[in-house]
């Protein structure tokens, strides 16, 4: 291996993306190259700062899955519901490309009767 | 179970499979759409589109790349969508993100996070898909559709820029 393909691989090598045996290959050349070796340490040093930086970015909102759930199985977003087992009306707010859509249901005795689609 | 077995399951409409593979890569298509558009609003519709295509074309995956590397790749077209639409004001203005104080104890994280976000947007998607995601050169290239020379050489010259932006 020569210092340019050490170079190449020394990112991977700090990312942790690089195959054993090429991993193996790349140690064997920087132990016996200076200016690899200073290469390698300055480059494990940034890809922990980077690391850090990058994990320091927002993560998504903790809502998102409802949307998508809405958009993809027709999970509602919200369901609201009112009445006992015997009998209920249960209304479930939906989210769609085209709008938000608002379902009804009735349950009498175990039985669930639709009353309202919006 | 592992990513292309759950993309298998999502693919035959498991609402459980989507779940899970949703809960993998939601955050991490997210912090890559951010990446790109530094835009929280534009990265979220970003995430939320990638996903939604993933639970429409799930059977359009043949396993030739790793599922983040295919995800990835939908997510970048959504960003590439995303951004224009902005361009021609189809959308909200963006709210962008806010530049952290630099002084104080945490100066060199904020060097850090400065440094990568002055970098042109190809070289800093690199940055990230290689340090971050750790993808090898030729997963990134299948991200950004080009040889995996010109990903070497966008990796060469953001080093290069970050050394100089950190010198102390």
């Amino acid at each position: 291996m020569n210092c340019d393909q050490a170079r190449e691989m020394i990112p991977l090598y700090a990312a942790r993306a690089l195959p054993e045996e090429d991993g193996a290959a790349l140690i064997e050349h920087v132990v016996g190259c200076g200016v690899c070796q200073g290469e390698l340490v300055e480059t494990m040093r940034l890809t922990h700062e980077l690391r850090k930086a990058f994990a320091q970015f927002p993560g998504p909102p903790k809502g998102a899955w409802l949307s998508v759930a809405a958009r993809t199985l027709g999970a509602p977003l919200l369901r609201v519901g009112v009445g006992s087992e015997i009998a209920g009306l249960t209304l479930d707010v939906g989210a769609t490309k085209t709008g938000v859509p608002i379902m009804g249901t009735l349950s009498i005795l175990g039985r669930e009767v639709p009353v309202l689609r919006i | 179970m592992d990513d292309a077995k759950l993309v298998t399951k999502v693919a035959q409409g498991d609402g459980g499979a989507f779940r899970e593979l949703y809960e993998r890569f939601a955050d991490r298509v997210y912090r890559y759409a951010f990446t790109l558009l530094r835009d929280r609003h534009l990265a979220e519709d970003v995430m939320q589109e990638t996903m939604i295509s993933v639970w429409k074309g799930a059977g359009m995956f043949e396993g030739r790349s790793q599922v983040s590397t295919w995800l990835f790749g939908i997510a970048r077209y959504q960003a590439y969508h995303a951004r224009r639409s902005e361009a021609k004001g189809e959308r909200l203005p963006a709210e962008r993100v806010e530049e952290p104080d630099p002084s104080g104890p945490m100066e060199r994280e904020v060097r850090v996070q400065r440094a990568v976000a002055s970098l042109p947007p190809e070289q800093r998607e690199v940055v990230f898909l290689a340090f971050y995601e750790g993808l090898p050169y030729e997963e990134i290239a299948r991200v950004q559709g080009v040889p995996e020379g010109t990903v070497k050489s966008r990796m060469f010259h953001a080093k290069r820029r970050l050394a100089e932006e950190l010198r102390p």
